[in-house]
């Protein structure tokens, strides 16, 4: 095997330092006004309508678990809500870019992310995608409660049932997107391309990488989103440190300083 | 891991496309990363540490989606580049508790409404509004027709009737804890190699051995001699040959071809993105092949020492072993994490820990140690859909194949992963084995039947899960008598499981209890004293002898009496 990448004693003693950049914070000051060429009114719109979705999404769970009722509607969910009121820009946002070949992983407090990525991929699939999506995934099992109330226009037909399987896996009943045995804290939909949340905190941190190996080693497009929470950064989660460090890459001159 | 851009071919695309995205809300449940159980500052600050791009780590400020957006938007461009990964440093908060039952106990109620003043929907709101771009009607309409299409969907989710819960009595569950299916290929394009696998050294070395240990009689000498390294390196390349997707990694698999060589041959025969070096993170290497599984490939996991499992606890029991059921089926998991058992080198490097895997619901567990079932057996693993730890004996890769008379064919073949295999017909007693303990039975069955004229049938398990017990049923009814070898520590072990099945399926026939034989309660001791660790011929005899079958003249050499093991229990040894 030819030796690749030469250990040389002259540059590992040659005096230097290494030197870091400013890490940048807040950079963003556009306003609306501003970026009126980048975002339409209809994408505005989008945005704004993401977010109150997640709001209400979560909002009923807390309602439903503090005071075992919203709206006059009662209900005991006996599972866990690990809920996110608050952050729906940082989810939307996240989403809102990414097509449907780009993958999503995340925690346990995750719900925002799920929504936010499902409504963006519903938003780019054309109507026969979302039409098969809908009618094979485990052969129309989740959309069957859906359609026999519901006759919408395909978009609308989407959103009901993302919405719909959603809930139903977290109140564990058969027509959730895995019949309830990820639950709440598991709830994912590859093909919106949103992969398993992880009740262990942190767990995405190993796992995600591996899908992104997959992405280049079979040259897929596409890219991946590791949504991890601030409190697992010192888990260890994939290594000695970091939930980052085993599979990220250097810089391409790779020399030392 | 520099790899992607110095050693990788450029058309792969350099660094991984990942977004590390962190959503910093400041707190876990309650303990503050950020000046309580950290000293970050700012989780930022990580990627500078990474490498010299910093990951283009920076902080976002998210309670604006519109820089949430720009900032992914700059992202997928430097990913798209192969100048990945990035971290985002995603600032945000939540209002609600961390679980409804959250009395925020830990923050000011001041600091939550300075949150909710400051909030995201309706800050965005009002920038929308003062741009003028879009009314406050057409923003509340929208907002009130996806309100009702939610809690409409509530609705129906919360219906029994319309929806209903799973099946508790059925079998459901259990259908899903594996896949259980045939995969040649996960793509169809051409796999890659470098050069014809025909002119390759390993590929020309396997083709001139002997494929069984003895000739006329007479031991194969070791350089000639076929053994399960080879074995296991052919089924792999088989695979690997089919399936473009089929990558392998872990500590020193390319060069070394892993620390016992099984893929030596391989780093010239594979380019570096099937087969390559990982960083030494055992939780790296499993994670990374599980959502390499997840994605729709084929991934050969390794780690160095079965004693590393801990290093990789959750990623094995809790991530590869459960996300097909996790998903009802929808996801499979085309994984064989190989994990080689030592000896030799003490307590850190030395232990089977059969038992730890086996305990873990959704993992198929393995343990061939003769040349024909370890690649019969991998070759069920690579072309199946479900999570296989393979396990493999450091003191065993040089055995060559001492049961089958025909040897190990050279052609692909396959042997079901749950089928014991009888080693040694007999009808006095009946020996089952996992591991490296078949050959420490066959020592013994040889010495009951030339020393006291007994017939012992030695079988062995191969695999831990599953199990079909119909052949040790048959096997037990027959002889009315079973010991059970393996080089797990006695307790809490894969033989106890099997006894206490054993016990429950062949209640009459027995004539005795079935008896375990295995490795002490203690830490592996240094090589010259594993023979007071590890299970003996003599050990087995003295357990026949002690509770099954009286041996005229015989005398034990270790203390197997009920006294003993009740003293050895009570002091937890």
């Amino acid at each position: 095997m030819p030796k690749s990448i030469p250990v040389v004693p002259d540059e590992v003693f040659r005096p230097g330092a290494i030197h870091f950049h400013d890490i940048l914070v807040n950079a963003y000051s556009r306003s609306v006004v501003e970026e009126s060429a980048r975002f339409s009114p209809d994408d505005l719109v989008h945005i704004w309508r993401d977010m109150c979705a997640i709001r209400e999404f979560e909002t009923i769970l807390n309602e439903i678990k503090t005071k075992g009722a919203y709206k006059g509607v009662t209900y005991n969910h006996a599972g866990p809500a690990h809920l996110s009121i608050g952050q729906e820009a940082a989810a939307v946002g996240m989403a809102y870019s990414l097509t449907p070949q780009d993958h999503i992983f995340g925690s346990h407090r995750s719900h925002g992310e799920i929504i936010a990525k499902g409504l963006s991929a519903i938003r780019r699939l054309g109507d026969d995608d979302l039409e098969h999506v809908m009618r094979s995934y485990r052969d129309g099992a989740v959309l069957a409660p859906v359609e026999k109330v519901y006759s919408v226009p395909v978009g609308e037909l989407a959103e009901r049932f993302f919405v719909y399987g959603a809930y139903s896996e977290m109140f564990a009943r058969e027509a959730g997107f895995n019949r309830g045995l990820g639950g709440s804290m598991h709830a994912f939909f590859t093909a919106f391309g949103i992969y398993p949340n992880n009740a262990i905190v942190g767990g995405s941190g190993s796992i995600a990488p591996g899908a992104a190996l997959f992405k280049r080693i079979n040259r897929r497009p596409g890219i991946v989103v590791a949504n991890i929470g601030d409190g697992s950064f010192s888990c260890g989660r994939c290594g000695r440190v970091s939930p980052l460090l085993p599979w990220t890459s250097t810089a391409s001159c790779g020399t030392r300083p | 891991m520099d790899q992607y851009r110095k050693l990788w071919d450029a058309s792969i695309g350099g660094g991984l496309p990942i977004i590390f995205n962190c959503m910093n809300n400041f707190y876990g449940m309650g303990g503050q990363p950020e000046g309580e159980t950290t000293g970050m500052q700012s989780i930022a600050r990580f990627g500078a540490g990474v490498n010299p791009e910093q990951m283009h780590a920076e902080e976002v400020n998210g309670y604006n989606p519109l820089a949430v957006i720009d900032a992914f938007e700059r992202a997928r461009v430097i990913l798209l580049e192969g100048r990945g990964p990035v971290l985002l440093d995603t600032l945000t908060y939540r209002y609600s508790g961390h679980s409804p039952s959250d009395a925020s106990s830990y923050r000011s109620r001041e600091e939550v409404e300075e949150w909710q003043a400051a909030d995201c929907i309706n800050g965005f709101r009002s920038q929308v509004v003062e741009s003028g771009a879009v009314s406050e009607s057409t923003l509340d309409e929208a907002r009130s027709a996806v309100e009702d299409l939610v809690f409409d969907m509530f609705r129906l989710a919360i219906d029994l009737e319309a929806s209903p819960r799973i099946e508790v009595s059925s079998e459901m569950v259990g259908s899903v804890m594996f896949s259980s299916g045939r995969v040649e290929r996960f793509d169809e394009r051409e796999p890659e190699f470098l050069g014809d696998l025909a002119e390759n050294s390993r590929v020309k070395q396997i083709a001139a051995k002997v494929r069984t240990a003895l000739v006329d009689g007479e031991p194969v000498p070791k350089l000639k001699l076929y053994n399960i390294r080879d074995a296991i390196f052919e089924a792999l390349l088989h695979r690997f040959a089919v399936d473009p997707t089929m990558v392998a990694f872990g500590e020193e698999n390319r060069d070394w071809g892993g620390a016992f060589g099984v893929y030596r041959g391989l780093t010239e025969a594979l380019p570096y993105h099937r087969l390559f070096n990982s960083p030494i993170s055992e939780a790296a290497i499993v994670g990374a092949a599980v959502g390499y599984a997840m994605e729709g490939g084929r991934a050969v996991a390794e780690l160095m020492y079965a004693d590393f499992i801990g290093r990789a606890g959750d990623e094995i029991f809790n991530q590869l072993s459960k996300w097909q059921a996790m998903s009802a089926g929808v996801l499979s998991m085309p994984v064989v994490l190989r994990i080689s058992v030592g000896d030799k080198y003490g307590a850190q490097h030395s232990q089977d820990w059969t038992a730890l895997l086996h305990h873990i619901p959704g993992l198929k567990v393995v343990y061939p140690v003769t040349p024909y079932d370890a690649k019969g057996m991998m070759n069920s693993a690579l072309i199946g859909t479900d999570p296989v730890v393979f396990l493999e004996s450091q003191r065993m890769y040089d055995v060559g194949e001492m049961f089958e008379p025909a040897g190990v064919p050279e052609g692909y073949y396959e042997i079901e992963l749950s089928e014991p295999s009888v080693k040694r017909s007999g009808s006095d007693l009946t020996i089952v084995t996992l591991g490296p303990a078949l050959y420490t039975a066959i020592k013994a069955a040889e010495e009951l039947s030339v020393r006291f004229g007994l017939s012992a049938e030695v079988i062995d398990l191969r695999s831990a899960v599953p199990i079909n017990y119909e052949p040790l049923v048959e096997s037990v009814r027959k002889t009315a008598n079973v010991v059970l070898v393996s080089e797990e520590v006695e307790r809490g072990s894969v033989m106890q499981t099997v006894a206490a099945n054993l016990t429950q399926l062949c209640f009459n026939d027995l004539d005795g209890p079935p008896v375990i034989v295995g490795a002490r309660n203690w830490i592996t001791p240094a090589a010259e004293l594993e023979s007071l660790f590890f299970p003996q011929p003599s050990w087995v005899l003295d357990a026949i002898h002690e509770h099954l079958l009286p041996l005229p003249a015989y005398q034990p050499v270790t203390n197997r009496t009920k006294g003993e093991l009740i003293r050895r229990a009570r002091l937890g040894i």
